[in-house]
């Protein structure tokens, strides 16, 4: 399902690049729940914006669903990020001045097709929020923000769902919660690729992907480890 | 590429941050909405005053297709000061004008005094005599409310016959009808024969409506006894071409009272559009001052929008980054911060105007005040606040639209 060949980033200017990520050669395939994992700075938040066609790679190639997004223009990756791709947050980035609804209509807004009030309402019910929809974020936990966050990552039914430290601001028990929606998610065929420090978190997801600066330095997935067990 | 408009999306979302931040939307708007407030009412008032001046001038001189020729020199130049001391105008230089210069077509005559006695029904009081040819109230273009004026057979008689003001009809006859009527005026019985529609106040603000006019022949010989006159009001047959007029009305009274420079007059001739350019003069510089506030209130709130919106293309970076994420475009973005910025001057002008044209209407009707709306002023400066929320706006919204999503999203981390 994604393909990533020989991909480098580096920021900053002419003078002075700074490398995020030196060469990375990843393939994921249909229905996997892959964690990242690496210290600060070790360029796993990079990898994941390329993966999110929030960025472009500086060097390399990426093929999601056969599709080249690396020469995609600005307009054509925001239509692959609304159509495709699910994000998820750190610190949520809910409208703070719109209700828990409309934060989950947020991506209809920019969509031909946008998804009606009852698609909302069904993604909501899938989180366990729905008799939160007229909330304010304002007035909701952190568990419960995640969880309205994660329905607009839901609403326009993505093929892939991308999570940026989604427990990084939750205590241990709701982010326990949130770890078993995204683990509920999996179950239902959903591809998703979170990005965590948390090695406890790393461990609900079926491979573990570790970056050090700027390239894979491991690769293991779970069920291999499991079948070795045996 | 989807042909999906960005518009309607935006209104949306900037209606719901403009309703749901007030205080900082009050803060874009309120200077504006001033500004609109200010240029509507002051030229409201200027517009008014200028009108005003104008209606009081044409009912004070009653044409404008007239030259208005009086005693005394340019030192003393003004509005008609009648009953005053200077005696250098009389019949002979009229009847001269009239035979020699050819614009000229007709002319009135007039003595005036100020203060004489009227008395009636056991009444008295005082009024403004005029003694006028008969062919005055023609030139003027006065109309009657009763009866009819005097005639030029009235006038060879030296009849004792008047023709008088709406205040006066109203404060020696109350309800009656004056028409053959006695009336004591200046010592001398006259009967009224028409009664003047009325014609409110003059450019100094005193009434027009308390005079009493006899035939001019009848001052002359019976009531003030002299031969000199303290106004002319000469009709011309082109009144394009006042100013040349002017000048031979000039050089034939020069020549007649044999004045030579250094000399100075002993008489001078006005047109209304003379008197009237100077009152608007006064009035435009008032104009251009109040305009200039308004003026000054509109850039303050531009600059007060472009601010407050860049500082919300800095602040909202998150709210940015995530809209970007879910699939904004940058024109998405554009479009909401534009919309706020254009709603936010959209709101200030109506509110703006829709208080301007309130205050000028209350104030037109409960302080009778010669207010006015000015729609073109009050319309433009609406349109000119628009202007400015588009071009204010526009910086900002581009400047948030730039944004690459995923600087935007590391910036809240």
């Amino acid at each position: 399902m994604i393909s990533l060949e020989h991909v480098k980033k580096s920021y900053g200017g002419r003078e002075r690049p700074v490398a995020a990520l030196s060469d990375v050669s990843l393939e994921l395939g249909k229905g996997e729940f892959v964690a990242i994992v690496g210290a600060s700075g070790s360029g796993k938040t990079t990898l994941l914006q390329i993966l999110g066609a929030l960025d472009l790679p500086s060097e390399g190639s990426y093929v999601l669903n056969g599709q080249r997004v690396d020469g995609l223009d600005d307009d054509e990756l925001s239509a692959l990020r609304n159509r495709t791709i699910g994000f998820v947050f750190q610190s949520f980035n809910l409208l703070p001045r719109a209700s828990a609804l409309e934060n989950v209509l947020t991506p209809g807004l920019y969509s031909d097709t946008p998804p009606t009030r009852a698609d909302a309402e069904l993604v909501m019910r899938q989180v366990g929020m729905l008799h939160r929809s007229s909330h304010m974020p304002s007035e909701m936990s952190g568990g419960e923000q995640q969880r309205i966050a994660i329905a607009r990552a839901l609403v326009m039914r993505p093929q892939l769902l991308l999570a940026d430290e989604p427990t990084g601001n939750l205590d241990a028990a709701t982010g326990d919660q949130i770890m078993n929606v995204l683990s509920e998610l999996h179950r239902s065929g959903l591809t998703i690729v979170l990005v965590t420090h948390d090695p406890v978190v790393a461990s609900r997801a079926e491979r573990t992907i570790t970056i050090r600066d700027g390239r894979i330095a491991s690769d293991e997935r779970r069920l291999a480890r499991q079948e070795a067990v045996q | 590429m989807s042909a999906r408009s960005v518009w309607p999306g935006a209104c949306r979302t900037a209606l719901r941050t403009i309703r749901r931040t007030k205080g900082r939307s009050l803060a874009m708007g309120l200077t504006l909405a001033i500004g609109v407030l200010a240029i509507t009412l002051t030229i409201a008032t200027g517009e008014g005053a200028r009108r005003g001046v104008e209606k009081s001038f044409r009912s004070m001189l009653g044409a404008f297709d007239v030259l208005l020729v009086q005693p005394g020199g340019p030192a003393m130049r003004g509005m008609a000061r009648p009953g005053s001391s200077v005696t250098t105008l009389n019949p002979g230089d009229v009847a001269a004008i009239l035979a020699t210069v050819p614009n000229v077509r007709e002319a009135s005559m007039a003595q005036t005094g100020f203060d004489a006695g009227v008395e009636m029904n056991g009444k008295s009081g005082t009024t403004s005599l005029f003694g006028v040819t008969a062919n005055w109230f023609a030139i003027r273009g006065d109309s009657f409310q009763a009866g009819a004026p005097f005639t030029s057979a009235d006038e060879s008689a030296m009849a004792r016959v008047a023709v008088i003001g709406s205040d006066v009809a109203r404060t020696y006859f109350g309800d009656a009808s004056p028409i053959g009527q006695h009336l004591r005026v200046g010592g001398t019985d006259v009967i009224v024969v028409g009664v003047l529609a009325p014609n409110g106040a003059g450019p100094g603000g005193a009434s027009l409506d308390n005079i009493v006019d006899v035939p001019f022949e009848t001052t002359r010989r019976r009531i003030f006894n002299r031969d000199n006159i303290e106004l002319a009001t000469l009709k011309l047959a082109n009144a394009a071409q006042w100013a040349e007029t002017e000048a031979s009305v000039n050089s034939l009274l020069r020549e007649r009272h044999a004045i030579r420079p250094p000399t100075l007059d002993d008489f001078h001739v006005t047109s209304p559009e003379a008197l009237i350019a100077r009152y608007a003069k006064v009035d435009s510089t008032l104009r251009t001052a109040f305009f200039w506030v308004g003026f000054l209130a509109l850039a303050i709130g531009g600059v007060i929008v472009a601010n407050l919106m860049f500082t919300a293309a800095t602040a909202r970076r998150q709210e940015i980054g995530t809209r970007r994420a879910v699939g904004a475009t940058q024109r998405d973005i554009l479009a909401q911060f534009w919309m706020e910025a254009i709603i936010v001057a959209l709101l200030a002008a109506t509110v703006g105007a829709g208080i301007g044209v309130a205050l000028t209407r209350a104030g037109a009707s409960m302080m009778r005040m010669a207010i006015e709306i000015s729609w073109p002023v009050t319309l433009g400066a609406s349109a000119g606040t628009l202007a400015i929320g588009v071009i204010a706006g526009y910086f900002p919204a581009r400047k948030a639209a730039a944004e690459s999503p995923s600087a935007a999203l590391r910036t809240s981390e």
